[in-house]
């Protein structure tokens, strides 16, 4: 989409064009999506959906306000981040878990890459909670919302340099995380 | 000959197997990293994991559900989906399908009943008394071009042409959404 259907999209949507605004959302769905679940973590899932209809809520109600300063996507990416961080610091933390211990990774500890498609996708879940909300952030605009290196940087105001080792990082981490004892002890309760 | 990648600490590699996985490497660290996995069976195990992590977030875009669930009700699209014969029963009764069928009527009303073309043989129905006020300007119109059918063809045929193909060009940006 040009930045001028762009424009169009946003300034039919503020006159209260139903179907501009559900085409400008169809566009950035999987954006907002990707940051909500990011902030929200695995572990505050329920929330998700919630928070989603609020975001489409305030974005729609703050249309009229928007003066396209910034993207709409970047606008978009902050009301979903600022929703999904109000509700996080709403919530009481969840009582400690196995799953919260630390325990550090050996060197020798490697995942274990012969689990079954299902089942690493239910571990990289898992492990996404105990990465860091920027890297976390950083991989579900990736692959969730299948964004550019480029796009990521321009969404989440960084250097490009430094979305990459984000990502890098959090695979890194992603990794060392599946590699604890604990996680692989405790392989047989997730699958 | 070696290379220094060659003799860099395990841990150093593995740093960059993510970006290698991503092909984000320039073709001379990527190359180095691939003959150092090749002869460290430690470090081809890491780049095996991160392989398997890969295809693995790459279907993380499968989990995006479908927009409409999150839009707040009066924003949300009908749940009734019109079939192609409702679509084209609602671009009939559009302004430009109306105007088709006002095209087609009026040409058989000009047909059928002016008295130019008919000499003046009527016949006498409820619909006639309800059209009789119509009548008066067809005849006018028939009267303008002379009572001749050729011209009053024509100059219907081009008129209805133009009405038709604007009525189907708009009709067309009615019914796509």
């Amino acid at each position: 989409m040009s930045n001028d259907q762009e424009r169009d999209l946003v300034a039919r949507a503020a006159r209260g064009d139903a179907r501009a605004f559900r085409a400008l959302i169809a566009t950035h769905h999987s954006t907002a999506y990707a940051v909500v679940r990011a902030i929200l973590g695995p572990r505050r899932f329920d929330d998700v959906d919630d928070v989603m209809q609020l975001v489409y809520l305030k974005t729609y109600q703050g249309l009229a306000g928007f003066r396209g300063e910034s993207k709409f996507s970047t606008w978009l990416y902050q009301i979903a981040r600022r929703e999904a961080l109000d509700v996080v610091s709403k919530r009481t933390l969840e009582s400690t878990s196995i799953d919260d211990v630390v325990i550090p990774a050996r060197a020798s500890d490697l995942p274990d890459t012969t689990l079954g498609e299902s089942d690493m996708k239910q571990w990289i879940e898992r492990a996404m909670g105990e990465l860091d909300e920027s890297y976390r952030t950083a991989i579900e605009l990736r692959y969730m919302a299948e964004k550019s290196y480029e796009e990521i940087a321009d969404l989440m105001r960084l250097p490009v340099g430094t979305v990459k080792t984000y990502v890098h990082r959090g695979k890194l981490e992603l990794k060392r995380i599946m590699s604890r004892p604990a996680w692989r002890e405790h392989k047989g309760a997730v699958s | 000959m070696t290379n220094r990648f060659e003799h860099m600490d395990c841990e150093r590699i593995e740093e960059m197997l993510p970006a290698f996985v991503e092909h984000e490497l320039v073709p001379k660290e990527a190359s180095l990293v691939r003959a150092h996995v090749e002869s460290c069976p430690r470090c081809g195990e890491a780049l095996q994991a991160f392989t398997v992590m890969e295809r693995s977030l790459v279907t993380r875009r499968e989990e995006v559900p479908p927009f409409e669930a999150f839009l707040p009700p009066a924003l949300a699209p009908s749940r009734w989906h019109p079939s192609i014969f409702v679509r084209s029963l609602r671009a009939l009764t559009s302004v430009p399908g109306m105007a088709i069928v006002l095209v087609m009527w009026a040409g058989f009303l000009i047909a059928r009943y002016s008295d130019r073309l008919t000499g003046g043989v009527l016949e006498k129905t409820t619909l006639d008394r309800m059209m009789a006020f119509a009548k008066r300007g067809i005849d006018a119109i028939v009267s303008a071009a002379g009572g001749d059918m050729t011209t009053l063809t024509a100059v219907y045929g081009a008129l209805a042409i133009a009405v038709i193909v604007s009525a189907g060009a708009l009709t067309m940006r009615f019914v796509r959404d």
